[in-house]
């Protein structure tokens, strides 16, 4: 437990829709220690970016964190003010967004916007604050990092920009990086780069990685552990390869089985799990999955699945694939 | 999943030298005068598609790849090239003669906010097109619901407007619109790519069922070389506005020959089997010297030769092609 | 909130929908307000509004004459009621006939964007952008006059003139509002879905293009028509409008000039208070229609 970095616990979080409030987050638990790489697994609509948002206290005005709590190095973040906060992000809390171009500011250069970082967070002078920026950027890989910081977002290409972004995020040496689909908008080339690079930092550094994605391939090359969230809960935890292997929560399986993949005999069946994720504010009692769940018993559509432990893995099943 | 009947090798397709530049930079006089510079986003490309084949045309963004199906279909005038559909060369057709090669050619274009109309509620869309198809008749209606029903979906999304839809709903949307027009050959593009990876499965089915019931020729044009691999028999690689490599599915994904298909393969996620071997990422951006081939700045066995002469496709075995100068 | 289809027909719908929001909702007042007394004049005006009356001029308001009298002794009140009529008459004229020039040459220059028609179109847009109203006005009163003049079995009034040149001069600001949503909407795979159907390019524009341009149109053009009141007033102050002893606000306007100083603020106060709000109710209208009918078509963002 000295080692927990992160603690996550019960956290809920609701937005408007219509008259109501709905819930994407409802009560999320985990834990992360120094040293791991975490991955969150999760289609859109699951909460995933929302429980991401929430640890920043970065969600949008309209959310409110209803309940639960976020431990931050012993710290209390959800209590803390606004001030307080500000200094841990960007410091000690970082985080990579998905689509590097609307990260950056387009009227300010890289370097502008890097050492404005830097000299936010640490006393540095201007010469230190300099060569630390161009430090960074050469630890995520840009090639003449002089020439970068003298750059415009927009005359970068997508892979540059997302290492730049990459580079602002660890400027100031952080304890933990969130990176929250940071390769969806790239080619599969350019994406192969910034998982090495990733792969990198974490064991060049040691970083700390919380890392969410949809893709359970990318995932599990990165990630040590993994949390597999669906509309709004958790509804498995395990080691990377315990849920590759043997997946105890049906989503997961069929997670797992519905993608193609180029190892595979082309003539293999796809599995297709039917029907559509349920809306944010959805209130049926019971497993929320159960409507498109193959293995549903009449106990998932009445008592929300309570958690199970095995070891370092839990699920949240009625029924779970043993 | 069935093998796609290939049948008697029939060419549905042939296209030849396909290219198209664009101006950049100047103003409209200019440009349509044709004193600005040029970008040539396809450059001389030819494949041919047999019918009852399912071929993928793959590639990252900026690759030509969407440029030259929006040529096939007419839908962007090629700068030079011909393209033969059932035998008749398409590029020059004009009028009924459009019209009637317009009834076998549909494309199911990716799911963005601008892939249906968003003004107009889903039956309108489907009589629109039915209309185009069959011209006034009076089962329009049984004919729409006939079609959600082939693409999975129920008589209540006809009232409905696409921003009331899912993602997966409107890309069923999208195809069944393809299919009013009783097309024999679909283009795909992108279908899936924005989609959830749980509704990806379902649209992929979707399509299989239909080419299974219709005999359906395909092009699926996609940047996911796994679902390309699944879907397709026959395989392009795009690089820069060029095919590198073309082939038979297995063959192409086991035993690339091109140094840029080698790249693409090695990028895709392995999942565990890609933990702890770090195979090395292709580095750089698909920016062009002008001249020799335009995959040299970044490969990673170019020689002097590769960047002064550009290399011509040529086979390496039956049905395999790739243009690489080390072959 | 959120239409729902269950609310019954589109016109009520609306209607709910910009009452739901307060400036929605004065604005709806303020314009229907002098809409219906416009309507309603030759019902609602106590007096004629042209009847001299020498004996009672320059009166304060008072019960016989709610807003008092002007310098011949014309009854305010009943001038403020009958004025209604000449200023949203233009407003609304004006638009309506800037909207098909505005339309046709907006939907064509976008559709056909890149082209010499576009570069044609917008370099003509905007000659016309740069003709100011006063110049044209003098101009096409100095050559017809402004007296009444027939034309076959019309009789074509001063402000039947105004109507006519702002309705040209609006052409630019509608013809750009509906450039831009034609050329973003012209891209669009719908269209080209659209094309591979066979469908030709006129059948685009009216079928598929013109529907999403309406909801800018409704909401530029209600912020012309609050213009086209204040051209109105303003032509009309200098000379130019509506003649006496017709009345509308600017003409009142134009009268009680000389008497800013000398404390008949009556006859300031009331057209000025009148053409303000019709202004500010025109003005807050279009706000709450664009918040309605622009966002709401396409879903909220997705919370993930």
């Amino acid at each position: 437990m000295d080692n927990r970095l992160l603690e996550v616990s019960n956290l809920r979080v609701a937005f408007p829709v219509g008259n109501a409030m709905a819930e994407a987050v409802r009560g999320v638990s985990f834990g992360i220690d120094t040293g791991d790489a975490v991955g969150v697994l999760g289609e859109s609509g699951s909460g995933k970016s929302v429980t991401a948002l929430a640890i920043l206290k970065l969600i949008p005005s309209t959310g409110r964190i209803t309940e639960g709590s976020v431990r931050f190095a012993g710290r209390d973040l959800l209590s803390m003010s606004e001030a307080n906060i500000r200094k841990l992000r960007g410091r000690d809390l970082s985080m990579v967004f998905q689509d590097p171009l609307t990260a950056f500011n387009p009227a300010l250069r890289i370097g502008r916007q890097l050492l404005n970082v830097i000299r936010a967070h640490t006393s540095s002078s201007i010469q230190n604050a300099r060569a630390r920026a161009l430090e960074v950027l050469d630890l995520v890989g840009l090639p003449d990092p002089a020439r970068v910081m003298r750059a415009y977002p927009h005359e970068l290409s997508g892979g540059m920009r997302q290492r730049a972004l990459i580079g602002i995020a660890l400027a100031c040496n952080p304890k933990l990086l969130i990176a929250d689909e940071p390769t969806t908008a790239l080619d599969v080339t350019i994406q192969a780069q910034i998982v090495e690079l990733f792969h990198k930092l974490r064991t060049e550094l040691g970083l700390t990685l919380l890392y969410i994605t949809h893709n359970l391939d990318l995932m599990a090359e990165l990630c040590d552990r993994a949390i597999v969230m669906y509309a709004g809960n958790i509804v498995e935890e395990g080691s990377v390869t315990d849920l590759f292997q043997s997946p105890r929560h049906p989503y997961t399986r069929m997670l797992i089985d519905c993608v193609p993949r180029l190892e595979d005999a082309r003539n293999r069946e796809l599995t297709v799990i039917k029907g559509m994720p349920p809306p944010i504010n959805a209130t049926n009692r019971g497993c929320l999955f159960s409507p498109r769940c193959p293995s549903v018993i009449d106990r998932c559509r009445v008592d929300d699945p309570q958690e199970d432990f095995e070891g370092e893995r839990r699920f949240a099943c009625w029924n779970p694939r043993l | 999943m069935l093998e796609p009947t290939v049948v008697n090798g029939q060419i549905l397709l042939k296209v030849q030298s396909l290219t198209k530049d664009f101006p950049i930079g100047g103003n409209v006089l200019s440009r349509i005068a044709g004193h600005t510079r040029v970008m040539r986003a396809v450059n001389e490309v030819s494949f041919t598609i047999n019918r009852g084949e399912v071929v993928g045309l793959v590639g990252e963004s900026g690759c030509g790849k969407s440029t030259s199906a929006l040529m096939l279909l007419r839908l962007l005038n090629a700068t030079s090239g011909k393209i033969h559909y059932r035998g008749k060369e398409i590029t020059e057709l004009q009028g009924a003669e459009l019209t009637s090669f317009r009834r076998q050619v549909q494309m199911v274009f990716q799911d963005s906010h601008s892939a249906l109309n968003p003004r107009k509620v889903v039956r309108r869309t489907l009589h629109e097109a039915l209309r185009a198809r069959y011209g006034r008749t009076p089962d329009l209606e049984e004919k729409a619901i006939e079609l959600l029903r082939t693409t999975g979906l129920g008589v209540e999304i006809l009232g409905r407007y696409p921003h009331e839809l899912s993602g997966g709903q409107r890309q069923r949307i999208g195809i069944a619109r393809a299919m009013a027009m009783e097309p024999e050959f679909i283009v795909a593009d992108e279908p899936v790519s924005s989609l959830d990876v749980s509704l990806q499965a379902q649209i992929i089915n979707v399509f299989q069922s239909l080419r299974e019931e219709r005999g359906l020729t395909m092009m699926l044009i996609s940047h996911d070389l796994a679902l390309v691999n699944f879907l397709c028999n026959r395989v392009l690689v795009m690089y820069a506005g060029e095919v590198v490599e073309s082939g038979i599915s297995e063959q192409v994904m086991k035993h690339a020959a091109h140094p840029y298909t080698q790249a693409l393969i090695g990028a895709v996620p392995r999942g565990l089997a890609g933990r702890g071997q770090r195979t090395q990422a292709l580095a750089g951006t698909s920016e062009t010297l002008g001249k020799g081939c335009s995959f040299a700045p970044r490969c990673p066995v170019a020689t002097q030769y590769c960047q002064e002469v550009a290399p011509k496709n040529k086979a390496i075995s039956e049905g395999h092609t790739a243009a690489c100068h080390l072959l | 909130m959120t239409l729902r289809r269950d609310m019954g027909n589109k016109q009520l719908l609306l209607l709910h929908s910009i009452a739901s929001s307060r400036t929605g909702l004065l604005g709806l007042c303020l314009v229907s307000a002098m809409a219906l007394m416009a309507v309603f004049a030759p019902w609602i005006a106590p007096y004629d509004p042209t009847q001299i009356d020498m004996l009672n001029r320059l009166q304060p308001p008072s019960l016989s004459h709610w807003m008092g009298t002007d310098l011949t002794g014309r009854d305010v009140f009943s001038r403020l009621i009958w004025g209604a009529r000449p200023s949203l008459q233009v407003g609304i004229l004006a638009v309506l006939i800037g909207l098909p020039g505005g339309f046709a040459v907006g939907l064509l220059a976008g559709f056909y964007r890149g082209t010499i028609l576009e570069a044609i179109l917008m370099r003509i847009v905007e000659i016309i952008a740069a003709v100011p109203l006063l110049i044209v006005a003098i101009a096409v009163v100095g050559v017809l006059g402004v007296k009444p003049m027939p034309l076959g079995p019309f009789m074509i009034t001063n402000e039947v003139k105004i109507i006519v040149v702002l309705g040209f001069l609006y052409i630019p600001g509608l013809a750009r509002v509906v450039f831009a949503v034609a050329a973003s909407e012209a891209t669009s795979d719908y269209i080209r879905a659209r094309r591979i159907q066979g469908v030709g390019d006129f059948t685009l524009m009216v079928s598929d293009i013109l529907p999403n341009c309406l909801s800018v149109v409704i909401v530029w053009g209600t912020l012309l028509t609050a213009g086209g009141v204040l051209a109105e007033a303003g032509l009309s102050f200098v000379g130019l409008g509506v003649q006496p002893p017709d009345a509308s606000w600017g003409v009142m306007l134009s009268d009680a000039r000389k008497f800013i100083f000398s404390g008949e603020w009556w006859l300031l106060l009331f057209p000025g208070l009148a053409i303000s709000l019709t202004v500010i109710g025109l003005n807050l209208l279009g706000d709450a229609l664009r918040d309605i009918l622009d966002p709401r078509q396409y879903t909220g963002p997705r919370l993930d």
